[in-house]
């Protein structure tokens, strides 16, 4: 069942055998639904100051290291670590930390030794790149080009020869050292390798045609060279891939080992011990009690006790924040923790701003035809994450496509209502033509919508009715807090919010009189007078609630006034902002259209609209977005969601 | 021209979130951290802007590539900053690019000095120098093929560097060394930084002559130990060789010293919360070295405090950019240092030694 609430808490404070914390800490990992928090914080009458905490901050430093030290080497051979799941933590589970470390360290010093190949290999393929780019570019004389043959018959020659010389036979392979050679090198070797070949008792050649021969034969044979060297190198490159994946299966192992022990100690970290007994406290959502109470008495074998305490009973530490959303509205929940977290006990925010977002975002960006671009590049973009994980998140990034997707429908279900389907109107709209009413082209005589200021006036009603849900999330959160001064005396209360009600209807009789008269009913004059003066009565309150001096604070009363009238009257006036961006998006699309009608041929026209089409995707897609976030944060979301919640962080695989 | 706020304001909050970036990265401590230079590496990669330097250490496994790199980013980034100045401000930005490419410069020839005069097997670190245009239309490549000083000169002679390498014959690089050549080219380019001074506004430039004062100063102190001490080149001639200006420089009684060949019982006198007197009283050479180093890890963090003086004083100044150019070189260099010392297997100390 769907729960429109935070979830409701309870702290679990357990005291078990020491000899079976560790146990127990696998248990609760496995389970992974307890926010441990510091007993020492709890308002309790037992002493805690001398008994020792589970584990020091350098044996989690220590597990660090590890951990680094294995994801650097999957990083290395460019694999993820796998996912630790609370199926791999055994029965009887240990780190066989000793083995761990010798593992690390034959990897490591193997990737080392790659490395370092791949180091003299690249510094080689540099040297011979740089000759042969001096022979493409015809920077010859940066080269010694030498054609001659070795007067002393020495073996392994080629390994004689300096290493920044290439060191060719010509013609022949199978030549005898006397026979024609090329050497090639860098002048500014020469100091280098003169001495070496004078000791070799090189001669330089006099034929003028082998001369001439050698320039193309090094010009191939440097290109070709240099392709075996880049060849090596990546071969080289190779193998950090191929020593990570060989050992890939035994990391894995002691990566999950590495994971499970680090998050007990992290569990274990949180208990205090006396000499026989652990003690630990965290919360845990109502639903998950029992479950948490079996397995604690299980692996205690018994041997612990375990205390509930409700919410509302427990002082000095604040109550996490969970929220029951269902998975498929991760996006909306995710633009929702990036404000905040909401109070404990207060309404779940993510349905309504699902709703509110959407029908904002398909005000603005009314069209089926890009609304279905938007949803096939969710779709599409989404699905080549999922496929490939070590994919880097670019401009569109895997959140995104999930909320495109969404706001993909949203707009296409906002172009059927407005008939727009690439600013074309294929079919006849469901509710009233956006385009035409823009452009002045709309002639439908039963329709309410004729201009403009129809569609402004359709917006201001919208802001209006989402200003007034968020009063009305605020009043039930304070009616369950029983904050009965400010559901009835805040401007986002009772009477700011009657204020801004009969107000709101105040202004539409003004206008509807051609702003001559405001309702004549007592209603009116009662609506805005009585909570006016409510408002005063806040300061004395509030020091009754207190306890203390009773005071009326007519400052505060007159600055509260001024932000009702001021802050809701631009509050709602934001919203036209919805109108301002939907006809935006109308005149853009209707440029282009009108453009494209300037192009004799069809191809031209096509590729205009093509562009027109793709520009205002882009543009007008994310100023939309933006917009529609920028209404929730800061018209909705400041009339109901203070932010003061703590995030519940469970301790489980995924911590 | 621009005022200070419509030229500095835009570059004020784009280069403090920058820095900001740096500092809450927390790379150096998580490098210096890191126990393998694979790690080391690893670190960088987390960081968007360091990923590609990861990558070049994945595909060459080289850390003379990633110094490169890293260098090319310096480039990049003061070049980018220029193009947001104007007026004085630009030419003096553009002189900032100039020491990246004198720098280059002079690595070029201290490789040509070590592989054609020294005889070193060297040649293959010319991979590492940079040939592209850094300011000037520099032809690197012949630079880079020099086989003698003859063709050095003939490279650089339709530059503004030709006066500072024709100064020199092949006889006195071949006697001397590059020192005097070197420390020449250090002079010219402080003389030309000290002039864009001149044009600057009364703000702007008082910011600059106090954060030049205090770097020429302390260039000319280790100068004075290094040279003068380490090397016993002559009083004369240090004293021409110094960089000129920052209130040491400019001191008559400084100069005065030179001249009674009591300089360094002056510079003890004057700079007397460093312990000056135990490295002028040092005799073996190694034990100067160490004493050195040791006051110029003093003196950089006495520069780095200076730096800091500026990041919190009035925003809109040319000591902005300057700041800015510091932390980003210093952040550059502790990686470049982090990454050798894991390369050598150096322990965390060692490595904040140099730090």
């Amino acid at each position: 069942m769907i729960n429109f609430f935070t979830k409701p808490m309870k702290l679990m404070t357990v005291v078990v055998n020491k000899t079976l914390s560790d146990k127990v800490a696998q248990g609760l990992l496995k389970l992974g639904v307890m926010d441990f928090i510091n007993v020492k914080d709890l308002d309790i009458d037992i002493d805690l100051s001398k008994m020792q905490s589970g584990n020091s901050i350098e044996d989690l430093k220590e597990i660090d290291k590890f951990l680094n030290q294995i994801k650097s080497i999957y990083s290395q051979g460019g694999i993820l670590p796998p996912k630790v799941k609370s199926i791999d933590i055994p029965e009887n589970f240990d780190f066989r930390k000793d083995e761990c470390r010798v593992f690390l360290y034959d990897i490591s010093n193997q990737l080392a030794e790659i490395k370092e190949r791949q180091k003299i290999s690249s510094q080689k393929y540099h040297s011979y790149a740089e000759m042969n780019n001096y022979m493409v570019q015809g920077k010859v004389p940066y080269l010694d080009i030498r054609v001659g043959g070795f007067t002393k018959e020495e073996s392994d020659l080629k390994n004689k020869i300096p290493s920044s010389c290439v060191f060719l036979y010509l013609n022949n392979e199978n030549s005898t050292p006397s026979s024609p050679h090329i050497l090639v090198s860098l002048k500014r070797d020469g100091g280098k390798i003169n001495p070496v070949l004078d000791k070799l008792g090189w001669i330089e050649s006099d034929d003028v045609t082998s001369q001439k021969e050698s320039y193309d034969q090094v010009r191939t044979a440097l290109g070709t060279y240099c392709d075996k060297l880049k060849e090596e190198h990546n071969k080289i490159k190779n193998e950090t891939n191929e020593i990570v994946s060989k050992n890939s299966g035994q990391m894995d192992v002691f990566f999950r080992e590495i994971q499970i022990y680090k998050l007990c100690m992290k569990i274990k970290s949180s208990f205090i011990n006396t000499k026989n007994t652990s003690i630990f406290s965290g919360w845990v959502p109502t639903d998950k009690a029992k479950g948490i109470e079996t397995i604690v008495m299980d692996d205690s074998k018994g041997q612990c006790i375990i205390e509930w305490t409700e919410a509302k009973e427990v002082r000095g530490v604040p109550i996490p924040v969970e929220m029951d959303t269902p998975g498929a509205l991760a996006p909306f929940s995710r633009i929702v923790n990036n404000f905040n977290t909401p109070e404990y006990g207060s309404v779940n925010p993510v349905f309504l701003t699902t709703i509110a977002f959407m029908i904002m975002f398909a005000l603005m960006f009314a069209d089926v035809g890009q609304g279905f671009v938007l949803l096939l590049i969710g779709f599409f973009m989404g699905r080549s994450y999922k496929k490939n994980p070590m994919k880097k998140e670019g401009l569109i990034s895997s959140n995104l496509c999930e909320l495109l997707i969404y706001l993909g429908f949203a707009s296409m279900a906002g172009g059927a209502l407005f008939g727009s389907y690439f600013g074309f109107e294929v079919f006849p709209p469901l509710w009233f033509n956006f385009h035409g009413v823009v452009m002045g082209t709309a002639n439908d005589s039963t329709s309410l919508i004729n201009d403009v200021y129809d569609i402004l006036g359709i917006t201001i009603k919208f802001g209006f009715a989402v200003i007034v849900v968020g009063l009305i999330l605020n009043w039930i959160n304070l009616a369950r807090k029983k904050d009965w001064v400010h559901l009835l005396l805040d401007k986002y209360g009772i009477s700011g919010g009657t204020i801004f009600i009969i107000g709101y209807w105040g202004a539409n009789v003004f206008v509807a009189s051609g702003y001559k008269t405001f309702p004549s009913s007592p209603l009116f004059t009662y609506g805005i007078g009585i909570p006016v003066f409510a408002l005063l009565l806040k300061a004395p309150f509030k020091a009754a609630i207190n306890k203390t001096k009773f005071k009326i604070d007519i400052m505060d009363w007159f600055v509260d006034l001024l932000e009702i009238f001021s802050g809701y009257l631009s509050n709602t006036l934001s919203f036209m902002r919805v109108a301002g961006l939907g006809i935006a998006h109308v005149s853009l699309m209707a440029a282009f259209e009108q453009m494209s009608e300037m192009i004799p041929n069809l191809a031209g026209k096509i590729l205009i609209l093509l562009i027109g089409n793709a520009l205002v995707i882009a543009l007008e897609g994310l100023s939309a977005g933006i917009q529609a976030l920028r209404l929730n944060y800061y018209e909705f979301f400041t009339k109901f969601f203070t932010g003061r919640g703590v995030a519940y962080k469970p301790v489980n695989l995924d911590y | 021209m621009k005022s200070a706020l419509t030229q500095y304001g835009f570059l004020n909050a784009k280069l403090r979130a920058r820095m900001a970036n740096l500092d809450e990265s927390h790379i150096i401590d998580k490098m210096l951290d890191a126990p393998t230079l694979i790690q080391a590496i690893e670190v960088l990669r987390e960081n968007p802007d360091y990923k590609k330097i990861a990558t070049i250490y994945d595909e060459s496994g080289d850390i003379q590539l990633i110094e490169k790199s890293l260098v090319d980013n310096e480039v990049g980034m003061r070049k980018e900053l220029s193009k947001y100045l104007e007026d004085y401000a630009k030419d003096f930005s553009d002189l900032l690019i100039m020491k990246l490419e004198i720098n280059n410069l002079k690595n070029i020839i201290r490789i040509w000095y070590d592989n054609i005069l020294l005889g070193g097997n060297v040649g293959y670190r010319m991979n590492y120098v940079i040939k592209y245009k850094i300011l000037n239309d520099i032809p690197w490549e012949a630079l880079i093929n020099a086989v003698n000083w003859e063709e050095i000169i003939k490279a650089l002679k339709d530059t503004c560097y030709f006066e500072a390498v024709n100064r020199h014959s092949s006889e006195d690089i071949r006697k001397n060394g590059l020192v005097y050549f070197e420390m020449e080219m250090d002079v010219d380019y402080y003389k030309k930084l000290l002039d864009s001074l001149k044009h600057m506004s009364k703000r702007d430039r008082m910011v600059a002559t106090d954060v030049l004062g205090v770097d020429l100063n302390i260039k000319n102190i280790l100068n004075i130990i290094r040279y003068g001490k380490y090397y016993d080149i002559p009083h004369e001639k240090l004293y021409s060789l110094l960089l000129p200006g920052g209130s040491l420089y400019d001191s008559p009684n400084f100069k005065k010293s030179f001249k009674n060949k009591n300089v360094e019982e002056f510079l003890i006198k004057r700079f007397s919360k460093y312990d000056l007197e135990s490295i002028m009283e040092a005799t073996d050479k190694s034990e100067l070295l160490r004493r050195s180093l040791k006051l110029e890890k003093e003196l950089a963090e006495h520069r780095k405090n200076v730096y800091k003086k500026i990041l919190r004083g009035y925003p809109f100044t040319i000591g902005l950019i300057m700041a800015y150019c510091f932390v980003y070189e210093k952040f550059n260099n502790s990686i470049q240092v982090i990454l050798n010392g894991k390369y050598y297997g150096w322990d965390r100390d060692r490595i904040m030694e140099v730090v």
